[in-house]
């Protein structure tokens, strides 16, 4: 799984429940569900240095 | 029929059903496992570099230099007409280190509980498939509660080459380690088809152990040795208790819905990820009034049923571009613009338009990976 952009999406309600990212090449929405294995290995991307889940627009 | 032949007949039934049952299993719905007949594949057919999800519910994985194809098959032993197949596509003659290609199968932690793991009444728990390979050899089958560890290894010998085979491999219930009775992992499977030295330099172990290196049995085949190789395998059971009972054999159907947990498409099953066509996308209700400038469309769709878990969307417009959806302004629709996706759970996904397009309504076609 390589990931190489991630960036949080603003909902209608003001919220930031999913994030835009791209996975191999792929645009995909990834909740930020816990269970969910595409958040996860966001959240092990965020941690490398230079890494980072870009605000919203 | 007399009534002595309809004694008899009972007494056959009787004594199936006693079997069934001793062995601690379900006389029904036995299977702990979705797709063992290789039915279903939603993602497609062939998977040229095979590094993740194939067939539904089955993952392949490789480290290292290894790689391979993996194909649905129209082949299987006598009553299956499907079976996975893996082909190594690089030669790897001398694995070193973490090199690594296996069938990865994973179940659900609150699907498990009826095993009682963590406590003294453990129950076993049984393994059984048919495979076939032309190559002849050990293959180890590792099992790792909530991911591992503990790990305890099982391995099966593959006698005859080219030859549909049946093996049962049964592991016996742990006392020490509860599974989490949640919707992750509550134990995962590695069938090991080729494996360096990282895993199987240690001394392979049976019983319930925590080092990562005595998983593998260092004899073990190494599937990656030339790309003439291949490992094909088809109904996969695993039930609970000692003995394997006959393949439960369930309509397409019923695997389909049992699949679509972990992942689900909005195009029709034949048709391919990506493709270019409109046909049974996603939209919204009302989309030949252009409703000006500023307007956000907004419209929630539910998934054919509940997921696992919140799913991972990927969108496609009616040109099969990904991240992409359609715009409709009139009757007909144009491709290449955004939709976001918000309010998205287990049950359904919710987008919206981009307000600074002018824009009656939108479409798309989506996937939703909900996998372990």
């Amino acid at each position: 799984m390589d990931i190489t952009s991630a960036k949080y999406i603003t909902d209608l309600r003001g919220g930031e429940s999913t994030i835009l990212v791209v996975i191999d090449d792929t645009p995909m929405t990834v909740p930020q569900d816990p269970s969910n294995v595409h958040f996860q290995a966001i959240l092990e991307w965020a941690e490398e240095d230079g890494n980072e889940i870009a605000a919203a627009d | 029929m007399s009534r002595a032949r309809d004694i008899a007949d009972f007494g056959l039934v009787s004594s199936r059903l006693d079997t069934v049952g001793g062995s601690s299993g379900a006389l029904s719905n036995r299977n702990l496992f979705q797709n063992g007949a290789c039915l279903i594949s939603q993602r497609g057919t062939s998977f040229p570099d095979a590094n993740g999800m194939t067939l539904d519910r089955f993952k392949v994985t490789r480290n290292g230099a290894t790689r391979n194809v993996v194909t649905q098959e129209n082949d299987g032993p006598t009553g299956f007409s499907k079976s996975l197949k893996v082909s190594p596509s690089t030669a790897d003659t001398s694995l070193t280190g973490s090199d690594l290609s296996f069938i990865i199968i994973n179940l659900e932690g609150q699907d498990l509980q009826q095993l009682a793991y963590g406590t003294s009444g453990a129950k076993d728990l049984t393994m059984s498939f048919y495979a076939k390979s032309n190559l002849t050899g050990n293959i180890t089958v590792s099992n790792e509660v909530n991911l591992g560890p503990p790990f305890s290894s099982r391995y099966f010998t593959i006698s005859s080459a080219n030859t549909w085979e049946r093996h049962t491999l049964t592991w016996t219930g742990n006392p020490d380690t509860a599974i989490d009775n949640d919707n992750t992992t509550g134990i995962e499977f590695q069938m090991i088809l080729a494996a360096g030295p990282n895993f199987s330099s240690g001394t392979y172990n049976e019983g319930w152990h925590t080092t990562g290196g005595d998983r593998v049995r260092s004899d073990n085949i190494n599937l990656s040795s030339s790309t003439s190789n291949y490992f094909q395998i088809t109904g996969l059971q695993i039930e609970v208790g000692d003995t394997a009972t006959p393949f439960e054999h369930r309509s397409f159907g019923d695997q389909l819905k049992a699949c679509q947990r972990y992942f689900a498409k909005s195009y029709p099953y034949s048709t391919a990820i990506g493709a270019t066509t409109g046909k049974a996308m996603v939209q919204t209700d009302f989309h030949e009034n252009n409703q000006g400038a500023g307007y956000r469309e907004k419209y929630d769709f539910q998934f054919p049923v509940e997921m696992r878990a919140s799913p991972t969307i990927t969108q496609y417009d009616s040109a099969g571009t990904s991240g992409k959806a359609n715009y409709y302004i009139t009757v007909s629709s144009t491709a290449n613009h955004t939709v976001s996706i918000g309010n998205l759970n287990a049950r359904c996904l919710g987008g919206y338009s981009d307000r600074s397009t002018t824009i009656g309504g939108w479409a798309f076609h989506y996937t939703a990976d909900a996998e372990l």
